[in-house]
């Protein structure tokens, strides 16, 4: 299914610190581990991964490192920082509060109803 | 940790043990009783080469074992190894991958498109040809793997905007410093164009004040009416004095009415006279000079003047003529008045005297502050002799009369004003030669052309402000001149009053905010305006004395009629013998009178604004008659 771009731009960084949180990982890997992860709803573009990724980075919300592997190639590990972590702590409650409003104007869900 | 750092650390480690170790056992040794020597020259001879030495052994030690430790070697060798890889060509990066030719294109195109640094670029080649190379690992077949390129490179779109994104990110990337410096050089670069725009700005030349001054003042000129061909002609007969009586005659200081007799032996007298006679001719010039009422030169541009300044103008030709006037003619008009009276000539005396003030009638009507000024010292030192005369010899009523009314018809416009609009037209045009013209404000100030008039100011080198500085901080153009007008209008209301009005009402205010201007913004402002005070005062002084030679005329007048002096000055007025009572330009009256006796006393109460009852303070009378301690005193005068 095909997402509307506005949908999926704000969800993106979101969802490639969540990633990033798990592990390290280089952009090749942290593409394909965000289709299998999302069963296979979730696909970012790769012309909008790399782009995503610097300005994450320029924001301090992940870092990378050039790591050298076996064969001599290099590679480069993106991992989320501490800002990072609390970044998308605050983004995921966010999303939670969004999703339950979302749901609950769809009827999905019954409203919470506070008592006194 | 850096391996340098290592090393270093090491070494200083070892150095410091060192040194504890040596110095410990020069303490030991002290202790144990090594007395034959003291204690400053154990440890300067023996014991600091020793620490010395094994300072630098365990320091070369510790350097050398820290440099074979394996880990910090290859360190070393890493670090090395990446310096040499942040330099490797990008194209060497992208097409050694073992990619496909249009895959590697592909990232070629994006790097390009980039448009960035090396480092980052090399970066993201890498980055990207990893992501392709992992990305068509997946593929068996080479078919496949084209397959998976070209499906690779559709996901990955368009490298142009690619190469946007990627830039964009890549610049929010960059560390704080690299933004300091390219902001800085940015500024440069801005800084450098606004410097070269400034530069190279060149002002545009609408008005020739020159021109409009000349035409100002020569209206109602003729060949019949000016003065200056006799002036001329009578300096081209001008005789020097002899060298016997050139000091005698220059020894005398002409400046302010010499109070000293004037005590010269029949010898000298009789030189004094020759050179007298030989000047009559020179003098009769100046006498027809003096009849008519204009003095007009045009002023030109000399051929040097390219760029038609008006402050470039010197003046050479026409303030020659002036100094001459005020110099040879004012001595020589001087020393036959003195001369006449030694005759017993007065009236000849006095005509000599009205001969000398009618010249300052048409030295004014030109605009030229030194004019103005001479004119005013010739009209001085010939006032004072016509009240020197009065009072040492008897005139009759009728020649009483007749010279108070040639006096009084002397300005029949009203005694002379200083006139600024020549100052003020040089103001202006020096505007429209040190500013472009048109743009923000109506233009800014070009350095290259300031410098022409901070040149000729009297501030020393050291005081001058850099003309660039002046440039960038001044005001612009309409700025500039509206300040300057309001600066000149004020001036000009500033002339016209007398002392005592200024010193009650404002104070000299407008010539205080001149000064206080902000130096840089309306530094323009600050030079060519003239320091008036002392010259509207000489004005205004010399008006008084005009009017108090009158009043004293009539005075005389008014006794050889009535037998004795009037009680006020009023009566004089009232009796048909005065037109005009005499205004006093250092109080809000007119000048002061006492009857005293057989005599009487006229006086201005000076700059002081205070009645010292006609005491004057004699110590001052040379030098500042007006402004002194006590009052200025006309009559009676000092004898001579």
């Amino acid at each position: 299914m095909k997402f509307e771009r506005e949908l999926l731009k704000g969800v993106a960084p979101v969802v490639v610190l969540e990633i990033l949180s798990r592990g390290a990982m280089y952009g090749y890997e942290l593409s394909e581990a965000l289709e299998q992860r999302s069963g296979n709803i979730l696909t970012l573009g790769r012309g909008t991964l790399y782009p995503l990724l610097y300005n994450l980075e320029a924001k301090g919300l992940i870092q990378a490192d050039w790591q050298e592997m076996e064969n001599g190639r290099k590679r480069r590990y993106y991992s989320i920082t501490g800002k990072g972590k609390g970044k998308l702590a605050s983004q995921k409650e966010q999303w939670q509060q969004l999703q339950e409003g979302v749901n609950m104007v769809f009827g999905w869900s019954a409203p919470q109803i506070a008592h006194a | 940790m850096s391996v340098s750092r290592c090393i270093t650390r090491r070494i200083v480690r070892n150095a410091a043990i060192a040194v504890g170790l040596n110095l410990g056992a020069s303490i030991i040794v002290e202790l144990i009783g090594a007395h034959r020597f003291s204690v400053q020259e154990v440890l300067w001879h023996l014991l600091l080469p020793v620490c010395l030495f094994n300072v630098f052994l365990l320091a070369m030690t510790g350097g050398i074992m820290a440099a074979r430790e394996e880990k910090l070697m290859q360190r070393w060798l890493t670090a090395w190894k990446n310096r040499r890889q942040e330099k490797e060509p990008i194209e060497h990066i992208i097409y050694h991958q073992d990619l496909p030719g249009c895959v590697a294109d592909y990232i070629n195109l994006i790097v390009k498109k980039m448009r960035y640094r090396g480092k980052a670029r090399r970066e993201v080649a890498r980055e990207l040809t990893g992501h392709f190379a992992d990305a068509l690992a997946e593929g068996a077949s080479e078919a496949e793997k084209q397959r998976l390129a070209k499906k690779t490179i559709d996901e990955f779109g368009d490298p142009a905007l690619l190469g946007q994104l990627i830039r964009r990110g890549k610049n929010r990337c960059r560390p704080a410093w690299i933004r300091g410096f390219q902001a800085i050089g940015v500024f440069i670069i801005l800084f450098g164009l606004y410097t070269l725009w400034f530069v190279c700005g060149s002002p545009t030349i609408k008005i020739d004040y020159l021109a409009v001054m000349n035409k100002m003042h020569s209206q109602g000129v003729t060949d019949q009416n000016n003065a200056m061909d006799h002036y001329e002609k009578a300096e081209s007969l001008f005789v020097e004095p002899p060298a016997s009586v050139k000091d005698l005659i220059d020894g005398l200081d002409f400046q302010n009415s010499p109070i000293g007799k004037i005590d010269l032996t029949d010898s000298q007298w009789a030189l004094v006279g020759k050179w007298i006679e030989q000047n009559e001719p020179a003098w009769q010039e100046f006498v027809a000079g003096s009849k008519k009422p204009h003095c007009f030169t045009e002023l030109q541009y000399d051929s040097s003047n390219k760029e038609k300044r008006m402050a470039g103008v010197t003046y050479e030709d026409r303030n020659d003529i002036v100094k001459i006037l005020g110099r040879h003619f004012r001595r020589l008009g001087l020393w036959r008045i003195w001369m006449d009276r030694r005759r017993g000539e007065m009236n000849q005396a006095l005509q000599d005297c009205m001969v000398m003030i009618q010249v300052t009638r048409n030295l004014h009507n030109n605009g030229n502050l030194l004019e103005h000024m001479i004119a005013v010292l010739i009209g001085k030192n010939a006032h004072e002799e016509i009240l020197h005369i009065i009072a040492n010899s008897r005139l009759s009523a009728d020649d009483l009369e007749k010279y108070q009314q040639q006096l009084a018809w002397m300005y029949p416009q009203g005694y002379l004003q200083l006139d600024i609009e020549g100052q003020r037209a040089g103001f202006l045009d020096m505007v429209q030669h040190v500013f472009t013209e048109g743009g923000i404000g109506g233009g800014h100030l070009i350095p290259g052309q300031l410098k022409f008039y901070l040149e000729s100011t009297s501030e020393a080198e050291s005081e001058k402000p850099p003309y660039y500085l002046i440039s960038m901080l001044h005001s612009r153009r309409d700025e500039t001149v509206a300040k300057g007008n309001e600066i000149w209008d004020q001036v000009d209301k500033y002339i016209k009053m007398s002392p005592y009005q200024r010193h009650i009402h404002i104070n000299d205010s407008v010539l205080v905010n001149t000064v206080e201007l902000p130096k840089y913004k309306y530094f323009l402002l600050r030079h060519p305006t003239p320091v008036m005070r002392g010259r509207t005062d000489s004005m205004c002084e010399a008006k008084a004395i005009h009017e108090a030679t009158i009043t004293v005329l009539a005075l005389q007048r008014w006794r050889l009629a009535k037998g004795a002096y009037p009680e006020s000055l009023q009566e004089l007025a009232d009796g048909g013998y005065l037109q005009q009572l005499p205004d006093d330009p250092y109080s809000d009256g007119i000048l002061k009178y006492q009857k005293r006796g057989d005599d009487f006393v006229l006086y201005s109460l000076g700059a002081d604004f205070e009645d010292d009852q006609g005491v004057q303070d004699t110590d001052d009378r040379r030098s500042h008659p007006w402004h002194g301690s006590g009052d200025c005193v006309f009559w009676p005068v000092p004898v001579r």
